[in-house]
């Protein structure tokens, strides 16, 4: 088999420079680029449209970038899991915080058209908007208020929708390999976990009370265990457990599992 | 509803219409009658939950899920790799069909549950890629416990022989064939995806895959065999179009309705992207992800839910256009299917001009026989020695030595794929496959053959020479080039969508 022949001026095998990655001049070819788009699309005036268009109507729903989506960014620090934004009817959002920074960061995950600040609930309701009610499940007068919760949603129609809120987690080590391969970065960042339960749609506010405490129970539960083993009932609540409130903050709070690796102490 | 794809004629109101390249983007003054194929608009939201349950209660044929399911079997989910869709999703919907997928298992009490991704000869996946595409909830429930992985098409003991096709033994994912039920999740977004074929070359050997992708072209024979050999139950969601957001709005907006804030974040883009290192441009604009809306969800049989989900994905994609083209135009997304960096490697994006885009009109192809295609690619060099290694060297090695596509399965391929240092980097480092380089030529070889004239638009002159090809500065330039042998008023058919699109030609 001969080699192939190649053009003078594209020789493969001819010597050749790598080029240095580096920044370069920012204003070289940013006037021709400018007049580029200003002649392009008349500045000033109503752009001109192509001929053959087809005579569609546009529909402003679905404007890519429009405010509806599907899921709920996951966002560095903050982890939002099960959101579901599908759907236009308004929820009875009903909620476990621990504390001021929890609300704070519920506040921040919710929709901002779930974002009602009213004293007149009924009205709210009727009118199609979303309502919050958060309670530290821990505490006996959550059942009070899980059950005027589920008392509002059965009375307007509405879905119950248990929402947890995990704060001061450190996030696992980021599992991104460092310069030349040589193993994780390990990085702790304070993580918050958002999760959402399933709707609870049931007309009976008793029965609706009960599955949204079991809800936040699960949902609780994740904080030691997975998902997939809440799912299964292999796990216990902590919910189930009576541990006063400080404790729990301080186990949630311990450092995450390594799944067996542990980095070398450098210093004895 | 949203606004169909359509061709748009190029008349003298057109404004200068964008075409990227790689990570670099500009916008092209078109010659007057030129066709430009714009994708659909994104269409309005559909509820990923609502239509996941709906599919999976009412199955297209056969039992629903949930009824498949009893305690102490072995279930097997596997699921289409993280290079599909492309740009990446944004809360991707395989991560709702996994998850509805676990919570029947649960409820059925299924404890023998694995996942596997069925990358086939494609990179496997990280815990990054895994955590993207399948989310916390399952990564945190299934890694620990090396029961969520990728497969991995060079490791023999965990492959079994199931059947031989033209005297080669078809081998797929031992855990696969010996599972009492296998449930495939996947995304459709191009012609094509789906069917028996994603499984053989997602979760076969790397001989099976080249039966199936290499130049014996044996699919259709593979796939009977794998149809054969395992149960398999699939859940397919279908895709519309990437709804570009923010800064980037401008990608899937058409031209003429540009905003002044279009405008400016198109010459913001321009620019930085124009001045930056390539390496910040690649991090900045390689790694963004777009919501998807979710069209349609299928569950039931392989071949019934591969069919309907082609018909519906079909529905939305298509576009006509008049005639095959003299000339065919694309330009380059960044990142494409085939390379998480489009300037990383010439092969990823000469492929995507030259297999996908000029197969978008299935059987009969966007340009004629004796048409030229020009696309627009710097087809850089800067090869990701995590990634690319094999192709690195084979465009290196291979290439300056011969294009001839039977020489290089005859002489280069064997020694490729039996090397252990790129099975190494493919098995353990996330690499691509060696034999991956080599099926990509081997799918551009219906347009090199068909159209002796193929110029890239600001394109490495070394690089499309060793690759068979020519380089020209500008987009005249490469007109001039053409015209020597179709003249000076050939029939140009620019691919503009930035999204999938099929080409209907009248």
């Amino acid at each position: 088999m001969s080699p192939r022949e190649f053009a003078s001026w594209a020789d493969p095998k001819a010597t050749r420079k790598a080029r240095p990655s580096r920044w370069s001049n920012p204003f070289a070819g940013f006037t021709r680029d400018v007049v580029q788009v200003a002649k392009g699309w008349r500045w000033g005036s109503r752009p001109p449209v192509p001929r053959s268009l087809p005579p569609v109507a546009r529909d402003a729903a679905a404007r890519p970038g429009a405010p509806r989506r599907t899921l709920a960014e996951v966002v560095r620090g903050r982890r939002v899991t099960g959101l579901n934004l599908a759907g236009s009817q308004s929820r009875v959002v009903l909620a476990h915080v621990e504390s001021a920074d929890d609300l704070a960061v519920l506040m921040e995950t919710l929709p901002k058209e779930w974002r009602i600040v009213t004293s007149r609930v009924p009205q709210a309701l009727a009118r199609g908007r979303s309502l919050l009610l958060v309670t530290d499940f821990a505490a006996p007068e959550s059942a009070d208020v899980a059950a005027e919760a589920a008392s509002l949603a059965a009375r307007y129609g509405r879905d119950l929708l248990p929402v947890v809120v995990r704060r001061l987690r450190p996030a696992p080590a980021d599992e991104t390999p460092g310069p030349m391969g040589r193993g994780p970065k390990p990085r702790l960042v304070d993580e918050v976990q958002v999760r959402f339960a399933d709707a609870v749609r049931d007309p009976h506010a008793a029965t609706a009370a009960r599955s949204a405490r079991t809800a936040v129970a699960a949902l609780l539960a994740e904080d030691d265990a997975t998902w997939w083993q809440v799912l299964r009932g292999q796990v216990d609540s902590p919910l189930a457990e009576q541990m006063a409130p400080w404790r729990r903050v301080w186990n949630r709070t311990a450092p995450a599992r390594s799944n067996g690796r542990q980095r070398k102490p450098i210093w004895r | 509803m949203s606004r169909p794809g359509f061709a748009l004629e190029v008349d003298e109101r057109t404004p200068p219409l964008l075409v990227r390249s790689g990570s670099a983007l500009r916008l092209e003054r078109f010659s007057l009658g030129t066709q430009v194929v714009y994708a659909p608009d994104a269409e309005a939201w559909g509820d990923p939950t609502a239509l996941t349950s709906a599919a999976l209660a009412a199955p297209l044929a056969g039992a629903p899920i949930a009824d498949q399911l009893k305690p102490g079997m072995r279930l097997t989910i596997t699921f289409s790799d993280v290079t599909v869709p492309t740009p990446w999703a944004r809360d991707d919907v395989r991560r709702v069909l996994v998850e509805h997928v676990l919570q029947a298992a649960a409820t059925a009490g299924v404890d023998d549950v694995v996942l596997i991704a069925a990358n086939g000869l494609r990179r496997r996946l990280t815990a990054r890629d895994q955590q993207a595409l399948l989310g916390e909830r399952i990564c945190r429930s299934f890694a620990g416990d090396d029961r969520l992985g990728s497969h991995d098409a060079a490791d023999a003991e965990a492959l079994t022989t199931v059947g031989v096709v033209d005297g080669t033994d078809v081998a797929l994912n031992r855990r696969v064939v010996e599972s009492d039920l296998v449930i495939h999740v996947g995304v459709v977004t191009e012609r094509g995806h789906g069917g028996w074929r994603e499984i053989a070359t997602g979760l076969g050997s790397a001989e099976t895959i080249d039966l199936v992708n290499g130049l014996r072209g044996r699919g259709d024979e593979v796939a009977d065999v794998v149809a054969g050999a395992v149960n398999v139950v699939t859940v397919s969601g279908v895709l519309g179009q990437p709804a570009y957001s923010g800064a980037l709005r401008f990608l899937a907006s058409r031209e003429w309705e540009w905003s002044i804030k279009d405008q400016l974040a198109y010459l913001a883009v321009r620019r930085a992207l124009a001045t930056a290192p390539v390496e910040t441009s690649r991090a900045l604009y390689g790694s963004r992800s777009e919501p998807y809306p979710v069209v349609a969800v299928f569950s039931g049989p392989m071949t019934e839910v591969h069919t309907a989900a082609q018909r519906a994905l079909a529905e939305v994609q298509t576009v006509p256009v008049k005639g095959q083209a003299d000339i065919l135009v694309s330009g380059v997304p960044n990142p494409i299917s085939m390379a998480p960096d489009a300037d990383g490697t010439p092969l990823a994006p000469a492929w995507h001009v030259l297999s996908h885009v000029y197969g978008m009109g299935g059987d009969t192809p966007i340009v004629r026989e004796g048409g030229a295609v020009i696309g627009f690619s710097k087809l850089g060099e800067r090869f990701s020695s995590r990634h690319h290694s094999a192709g690195a060297d084979f465009v290196a090695e291979v290439l300056p030595q011969t294009t001839d596509p039977a020489q290089i399965a005859a002489t280069y391929q064997p020694r490729f794929a039996s090397d252990p240092w790129y099975l190494e980097l493919y098995r353990h480092r996330n690499a691509f496959h060696p034999l991956h380089p080599f099926h990509l030529w081997y799918a551009m070889q219906p347009a090199i053959q068909a159209c002796p004239d193929i110029v890239w638009v600001g394109a490495d002159r070394r690089t499309a020479e060793v690759m068979g090809f020519r380089a020209a500065t500008t987009y005249a330039d490469a007109l001039e080039i053409c015209s020597t042998r179709l003249g000076r008023r050939p029939k140009v058919t620019y691919v503009r969508a930035s999204g999938q699109v099929q080409v209907r030609l009248s």
